[in-house]
């Protein structure tokens, strides 16, 4: 392993192909965005699957790898596989999805059978064209490169210029449709480019997988953030990281292919923004339901402290508490001695009782409770002995801004439901 | 000085290959609020998107203005069904609403001071300045229904054309968008509303067109909704023209035959 980093970190050539993949990757991240948001993603599936004959049909005029045959070629076909994709939808009464079947393996199909006619050709220049099935980031040339980063910069800028017609675009066609935006001609412009990205990454990752490329950076990016801008870099991030970690890991071992590792490091970043993400990933929701457990537990023991404390019972043992109220003994310790700590209770010698501010507080929830209680009884026609059970619920949810609205809502009340006092 | 907000002549509308609007024709005033108002299924937003150019005419024509609507489209503001996008959208209230101000021609352009500003005062006028930064699928129906509408005002525009924006939303936002529609009307601009209900804020409407399929009546709200108009829109569909709307489906006829002029 320490040999390949050295190699990469010290040789031009494995210099230049990091270089290549980088663009690729960070290009695809950014086109990608826009066919995850149009939910197109699986156009782009099939595009990247359609452009191999492109790319052989390219060879085959050229007679040689030279980049901008097979680009033209990939290009051509891949918009036709976009146009059939969108007449076949429009002219006949299959569904797009069917349509985008047809056309990926079909084009997919002609492709395989070009490639073995130019495999059983005696043109010396052939081998190596397979590699664009899977990629192989290593026969990128210093010409390829160039070329790719020529073409990436023309699509960035592209894409920073009709920002705005995209953003419409892809939030809310009619609407943009309605101020006058040609919105045909946006999306024509929308899928050249992302044509053009399959036909620029296709030799590094491969025509079967360069979709992932597309679409995870997208997926992955959009948990990260709320704002398209940045979901823009955020993918172009994953891609160019990615791209890179799949050579890298592709070199370890000689001969491997570059897409396999790519779409390896590209689940990666999936996987950790599915646990690590904010709000909506594993780590979060769980602190979330860990919070909720705790708050109620703790809210529960200061409620039954104060119902005790009615009945006269000031100073309470665990075992007093349990017979009043039934909780798991293992949890209920430790949210004791967090009690004590935020300085709702005060504890001697396993003995508890509630403070003022305790006090205070579990008052507020019985209050919380209780309202609750009368609101569903007066307002939701709950009969009395089908409401204690949701409000066991509510009691804990209940902001001080919808404890007035009640309180207003129910003219102040002093007695719940079951006639029990409610207490301010 | 333009006679009619809109006018639509012999317009007919198939979608999927259905006849959903059979030769509607009608004239609409200026400055007033007007309701499209029939059954699910009769028609009514097909007939907005007709006349905002959003789908394919099978025969006639409408007019916003007495102008064609690409000479027009700066001064109409079309506000589409919520439901109509994801608002999964990375997103703000701001950014949305901002949208009100692109305009084709600028497209390459930043954003004036003048334009953020014009954004800013129409998210105030719905009552979201609170919820300006935050993600819009953080929004509540009637909240994201008010986030449309801010757009839509946001674009200045002397008609502003609602496809549905009552339903599913909150009182409150009932309540903001009617105070809304009638001070437009008194600085004299024009409201079309899609509505499938005539109980709910229909007393709202100074002038209704009744659709169900075809147009069964428009005019003064007063003059239009008689027992016999009611009826007609919500006693359910005409048994032979559902009938021949599922021939010339099954037989994939066009509602004109080619070559055909209407006069």
């Amino acid at each position: 392993m320490m040999e390949v980093l050295t190699y990469f970190f010290t040789d031009p050539i494995a210099q230049k192909v990091i270089l290549g993949v980088a663009v690729i990757g960070g290009i695809s991240g950014v086109v990608g965005t826009f066919s995850f948001l149009r939910k197109k993603t699986l156009i782009a599936d099939a595009i990247s699957h359609s452009v191999l004959p492109g790319v052989c049909i390219g060879f085959m005029f050229a007679g040689t790898k030279d980049p901008l045959s097979l680009m033209i070629g990939a290009l051509v076909i891949g918009w036709f596989s976009v146009w059939s994709i969108d007449y076949i939808s429009r002219a006949t009464k299959l569904s797009e999805d069917t349509a985008i079947a047809l056309v990926s393996t079909l084009f997919f199909a002609k492709g395989s059978v070009l490639l073995s006619i130019i495999s059983k050709s005696q043109n010396a220049e052939q081998s190596g064209l397979k590699n664009f099935l899977f990629g192989k980031a290593a026969t990128m040339t210093s010409v390829d490169i160039q070329v790719f980063i020529i073409a990436s910069l023309v699509i960035l800028s592209l894409v920073i210029l009709f920002f705005k017609p995209f953003q419409l675009l892809c939030f809310n066609s009619e609407f943009a449709k309605t101020i006058g935006i040609k919105t045909k001609r946006i999306e024509f412009l929308l899928s050249s480019l992302t044509v053009l990205t399959v036909a620029i990454g296709i030799q590094a990752v491969g025509v079967v997988l360069m979709s992932a490329l597309l679409i995870a950076p997208a997926a992955s990016a959009r948990y990260w953030t709320n704002k398209l801008p940045l979901m823009l870099v955020i993918a172009a991030i994953f891609g160019i990281i990615s791209g890179i970690l799949g050579v890298v890991f592709s070199t370890v071992k000689d001969n491997m292919p570059t897409g396999p590792w790519i779409v390896f490091s590209l689940f990666l970043f999936t996987l950790i923004t599915l646990i690590f993400a904010p709000q909506k990933g594993w780590l979060s929701i769980r602190k979330r339901t860990k919070t909720n457990s705790r708050k109620i537990g703790e809210e529960n023991i200061l409620k039954t402290m104060y119902q005790l404390k009615e009945q006269g019972l000031e100073i309470v043992s665990f075992r007093d508490f349990l017979e009043k109220r039934a909780m798991d003994t293992s949890i209920l310790y430790l949210f004791f001695k967090k009690l004590v700590k935020s300085g709702f209770l005060i504890e001697n010698e396993n003995h508890f009782s509630l403070t003022k501010i305790g006090e205070t507080e579990a008052a507020r929830i019985i209050r919380s409770h209780r309202l609750w209680e009368l609101y569903l009884t007066k307002r939701m026609n709950f009969k009395d002995d089908h409401i204690h059970g949701t409000a066991e619920t509510i009691e804990h949810l209940i902001t001080p801004e919808i404890e007035k609205e009640l309180l207003k809502e129910l003219d102040f009340p002093t007695s719940d439901p079951h006639n029990k006092d409610i207490p301010y | 000085m333009e006679k009619n907000s809109i006018e639509v002549h012999n317009l007919s509308v198939a979608y999927n290959r259905i006849p959903v609007l059979w030769d509607i024709d009608f004239e609409l005033p200026m400055g007033q609020i007007i309701g499209i108002v029939g059954p699910n299924g009769s028609g009514k937003s097909t007939l907005l998107k007709a006349i905002m150019g959003l789908v394919p005419l099978s025969s006639g024509f409408s007019k916003l203005f007495d102008k064609n609507l690409d000479l027009v489209r700066d001064r109409v503001a079309y506000v589409p069904q919520r439901e109509s996008v994801d608002w999964n959208f990375p997103a703000t209230v701001e950014d949305v609403v901002r949208m009100g101000r692109y305009k084709p021609g600028k497209l390459f352009n930043r954003l004036s001071s003048i334009d953020k500003q014009l954004a800013s005062e129409a998210i105030d006028k719905v009552k979201l300045t609170p919820y300006k930064d935050r993600q819009i699928s953080q929004l509540s129906g009637g909240q994201q229904q008010r986030v449309f509408l801010a757009r839509a005002l946001a674009q200045g525009a002397d008609m502003y054309v609602m496809d549905e924006p009552f339903v599913g939303v909150d009182v409150a936002t009932e309540k903001t968008i009617l105070e809304l529609l009638i001070s437009m009307k008194n600085e004299g601009k024009t409201v079309v509303i899609v509505h499938h209900d005539l109980q709910t804020v229909s007393d709202s409407f100074d002038y209704l067109v009744l659709l169900n399929t075809r147009l069964i009546a428009h005019g003064p709200t007063k003059d239009i909704l008689t027992e016999e108009n009611l009826q007609a829109t919500y006693g359910g569909q005409l048994n032979l023209l559902s009938k021949m709307q599922n021939i010339i489906k099954d037989k994939d006829f066009p509602m004109r035959e080619k070559g055909f002029e209407d006069k």
